[in-house]
């Protein structure tokens, strides 16, 4: 443990309205789609909100069985699909590994929310009685356990929560279990699944949801001037990382490297952003990863589509590349995902997997008139960039939460 | 002055449940910035909704600086409403 491992990343997978495989996904992000349409999850006639990013339906793994199936929650087969895949992708087989040193590490913002709220319905409007499994399959670590189960990993298995990155909390923890030579492969990423009718009305009731609920070429429009908040979505992604060497020994692909993160808090508000803690949280992922400011070609902004977190990201953004911010290019993906809470890191790097493959850069959709006083280096129409090595990825939590990834092409 | 001393009693209660704070700490107060952070000022905002049956815009809530204001505010808007 005394040398520090690269880290690198050997599958990967999504489950998202805009498609269920890393290819698909990222074809129609290029294309510009948008994966919002109404909700479809609940009842929106009693709520103001009619739009979301739902998955239609939540994609199963194949590889259970259906007692299997049947003990796990719908969060749980969720993480599972996106686990089987990354695997797939991966060309892992764990028969033929040490499965002490392979673990996984999930995040989500929130616990099982679809099965509970179906349980508390059903026990105060029904009178239905509480099954004994509710404890066992919605207790935050099931989707880690879950995956874990099904192919007999013994390493290191939690579930972690930081509300919107939760996601990234996960794969930085997974990074540092890897780097210190604690573990060799893990899986790590998001998945949330938030579209239940009592998150929406508290999300409306916290008036953080667009005031456009309907249409969404209207609905989240980040940097935009006249933004008025966010819509939501559901989603998960899922990666396999590895030691370098460990990935080079089994012949793997290796899609990118996790070069550099860092995780901090700004300990001031439960929902307020603050720059200085977004600030440290973008330098020092940038020194984990060796690199200048300079060096970035690209940031997926967390981008949420609020009044407040955009001007915040945009002003710590600037702190920290200065001038040189106005030649990054900068993308966000919720108005075409929606804020898929603990996903959304994971889900936009499965997107700046698919940009640091093809070197193309893609507008934001609904975002008409930057912000006055916001200059940033956006597309309209999409482009293809030269070069592309080195991407930045921010996620900024409720609870003053804050998570940046660099993730580069792999280099001998 | 009656409508006002309802919303004001009331007022009292909300934020007192909200704040966990005795009436004199916050009657007194000149601003509520640094003293109720923005989540517990959604909640009461949320609360005053409920209790008066009124709905209070995004852009209103910034004049939610002290409980002065609070109460001229609220009893305005019940006055107004049918």
């Amino acid at each position: 443990m005394t040398t520090k491992k690269r880290v690198v990343i050997t599958g990967s997978s999504i489950a998202s309205p805009l498609g269920n495989t890393p290819e698909t996904y990222w074809q129609n992000l290029c294309r510009g789609h948008y994966g919002l349409g109404p909700i479809t999850t609940f009842d929106t006639s009693e709520s103001k909100t009619k739009v979301g990013a739902c998955l239609n339906p939540i994609p199963m793994p194949t590889n259970l069985t259906p007692l299997e199936e049947k003990m796990s929650s719908n969060l749980s087969l969720l993480s599972a699909y996106c686990a089987e895949q990354a695997i797939l992708q991966a060309g892992l087989d764990f028969s033929q590994e040490d499965v002490r040193q392979a673990g996984v590490v999930m995040g989500s913002g929130f616990l099982n929310l679809y099965d509970l709220e179906d349980f508390y319905q059903g026990l105060y409007q029904a009178n239905r009685p509480a099954s004994p499994t509710i404890i066992p399959l919605n207790m935050s670590s099931a989707p880690a356990s879950r995956i874990a189960m099904t192919y007999g990993l013994k390493g290191v298995i939690k579930s972690v929560s930081t509300a919107c990155a939760s996601g990234f909390t996960a794969i930085l923890d997974s990074v540092h279990l890897i780097r210190d030579g604690y573990q060799e492969i893990m899986l790590a990423g998001g998945s949330d699944l938030i579209l239940c009718k009592t998150i929406v009305h508290a999300w409306e009731r916290m008036r953080v949801l667009s005031k456009e609920r309907e249409n969404p070429t209207m609905v989240c429009r980040p940097f935009d001037k006249d933004r008025d908040g966010i819509a939501l979505g559901d989603g998960a992604a899922i990666f396999v990382l590895e030691s370098l060497e460990h990935a080079r020994q089994r012949g793997a692909t290796i899609l990118a490297e996790i070069v550099g993160g860092f995780q901090n808090a700004d300990s001031l508000d439960l929902v307020k952003p603050d720059s200085k803690g977004e600030i440290i949280c973008m330098e020092q992922a940038l020194q984990e990863a060796n690199l200048e400011a300079n060096a970035i070609d690209m940031i997926y902004a967390h981008a949420t589509g609020t009044r407040l977190n955009d001007v915040t990201e945009y002003q710590s953004m600037l702190a920290v590349f200065k001038e040189q911010l106005e030649n990054i290019p900068v993308c966000g993906l919720k108005s075409m995902l929606g804020h898929t809470m603990g996903a959304s890191g994971p889900m936009s790097l499965v997107a700046a997997l698919g940009t640091l493959k093809s070197g193309y850069f893609y507008p934001i959709p609904n975002l008409n008139r930057l912000e006055e006083g916001v200059d940033l280096f956006i597309t309209k129409t999409g482009q293809t960039l030269s070069d592309v090595h080195h991407i930045l990825i921010n996620t900024f939590a409720f609870g003053g939460i804050n998570v940046c990834l660099v993730v580069s092409t792999f280099r001998e | 002055m009656i409508v006002k001393q309802e919303v004001r009693s009331a007022l009292v209660k909300i934020i007192q449940e909200q704040t966990k704070m005795e009436e004199a700490e916050f009657t007194h107060l000149e601003s509520f910035e640094g003293i109720i952070d923005s989540l517990t000022l959604l909640e009461i905002v949320c609360e005053i909704e409920d209790n008066f049956d009124l709905e209070i815009d995004d852009e209103q809530i910034p004049q939610f600086r002290s409980f002065d204001d609070v109460v001229q505010l609220v009893s305005t808007m019940v006055q107004a409403s049918p």
